[in-house]
């Protein structure tokens, strides 16, 4: 395989118990001589480009031979939404929108939105009108509906980021906010992990203290019924004189 | 002010019962005005119920109410005060009288010595908790025996019977502390 410059020999090897180590030796030698010397052969052979810093360069076909994973699968843990699983079963990819866009009328790049955008501001909107779509009339006039409908959407999205922050709590954040978030619950336990439970331990600077919050101590009402009260002092006396 | 927790009861109780014994019952079953404990700002007050619920309205600072018993430490012990003497020298089971002689000596907080000792209730065991009364019957005190009746009289009368833990003159000497 030129392209990854890479040789295979997949002969067998015949090494038995009887063959001397040095005799192994000068087989694998043989074998290994063989094969670079054809994988030099491939490569002098290749189309040349010449260089004026680097000089003569052979141009390498494309690699043909798969290489194993660098780096182990990725686990469905990835995939935290719902949508998220919906879109990777539908091969539906994320498709990233340029900043800069072509305009025709002054020829030259501008931007989406912002500065220099592409729109033009003194034109009438595009919303001056919006058709009614059907034939009987609305009760709202399009504009509110549109307003209403955007509210609704966004409040059906932000219970749906709800629903996936029960199902998953690692949703919404981006693998380096999860790290982060890990390691603040890391550090946090680190920390409340001594005798005091973090409480008179000298503090790193950028750190506050840890927040100590003793348990809330519950009473009985002050002028709660004076006979339940005067119960509970015969019992205690009782087991006090025994 | 809240009601005792019922460490707080057991830890008073246990205290009280070391010069009252079975009597505590009739500081909480009393014919005439129920009484109740409460604790305020670490302190236990005896106190009627009608003037405790009347006290819930004093606005800003309570200082006190009823009859303080006594007052909890830091940590959770409980220390009583000359203030109950009343309530002691009612129920109490063990007494000391003390002579004329050695009523000044216990009030100025000095230990009951045996020359000062005039009459004992008969078999007091060492350690217990004592109202010291002078021979008028008039209380004094508390303390604790350093010796049991029988070995009380074995004694030289410089030897320490009763040790000093309140007197009334510590009404003068801590005015300011004592509520």
């Amino acid at each position: 395989d030129p392209g990854s410059l890479a040789v295979f020999d997949t002969a067998a090897v015949h090494i038995n118990a009887t063959t001397k180590v040095s005799a192994i030796e000068s087989i694998l030698q043989e074998r290994t001589t063989a094969a670079v010397q054809a994988l030099f052969d491939v490569v002098f052979a290749l189309p040349v480009e010449a260089t004026d810093n680097n000089g003569v360069l052979a141009k390498l076909p494309k690699p043909t031979s798969k290489l194993p994973r660098a780096l182990p699968v990725p686990s469905s843990d990835q995939l935290t939404t719902r949508w998220e699983k919906f879109a990777k079963e539908k091969g539906i990819m994320k498709k990233k929108k340029q900043r800069r866009v072509f305009d025709e009328e002054s020829g030259k790049y501008k931007v989406r939105y912002g500065y220099d955008e592409k729109k033009d501001k003194d034109a009438v909107p595009e919303d001056w009108l919006i058709e009614v779509k059907n034939s009987r009339a609305p009760s709202k006039d399009a504009y509110t509906q549109r307003n209403a409908d955007k509210r609704e959407r966004v409040a059906k999205n932000k219970s749906q980021q709800r629903r996936n922050q029960l199902e998953n709590p690692r949703s919404g954040l981006t693998p380096k906010e999860a790290r982060a978030a890990h390691l603040k619950a890391q550090l946090k336990d680190a920390r409340t992990s001594t005798a005091s439970i973090g409480r008179f331990d000298k503090t790193v600077k950028g750190e506050d203290q840890v927040k100590f919050k003793r348990a809330k101590r519950k009473f009985d009402d002050v002028t709660g019924s004076a006979d339940s009260e005067r119960d509970k002092l015969r019992k205690v006396v009782g087991g006090v004189n025994k | 002010m809240r009601p005792l927790t019922e460490e707080e009861v057991k830890t008073l109780f246990e205290k009280l019962a070391k010069y009252i014994g079975r009597n505590i019952t009739h500081l909480i079953d009393r014919q005439d005005d129920p009484h109740c404990f409460r604790v305020h700002r670490d302190r236990v007050y005896y106190v009627s119920e009608s003037i405790m619920r009347k006290a819930t309205s004093v606005n800003p600072h309570l200082m006190s109410m009823g009859v303080c018993f006594g007052k909890f430490s830091k940590t959770g012990k409980f220390r009583l005060h000359v203030t109950c003497l009343e309530y002691l020298a009612q129920y109490a089971k063990y007494k000391v009288w003390v002579k004329p002689t050695g009523e000044m000596p216990f009030m100025y907080g000095n230990h009951i010595l045996k020359a000062h000792l005039g009459r004992i209730t008969e078999d007091t065991p060492e350690h217990q908790g004592v109202v010291i009364l002078s021979m008028s019957d008039v209380p004094l005190g508390f303390g604790v025996t350093a010796k049991s009746t029988q070995d009380a009289r074995k004694m030289e009368p410089t030897g320490i019977i009763v040790f000093h833990q309140a007197d009334v003159g510590e009404y003068l000497r801590n005015e300011d502390t004592l509520v």
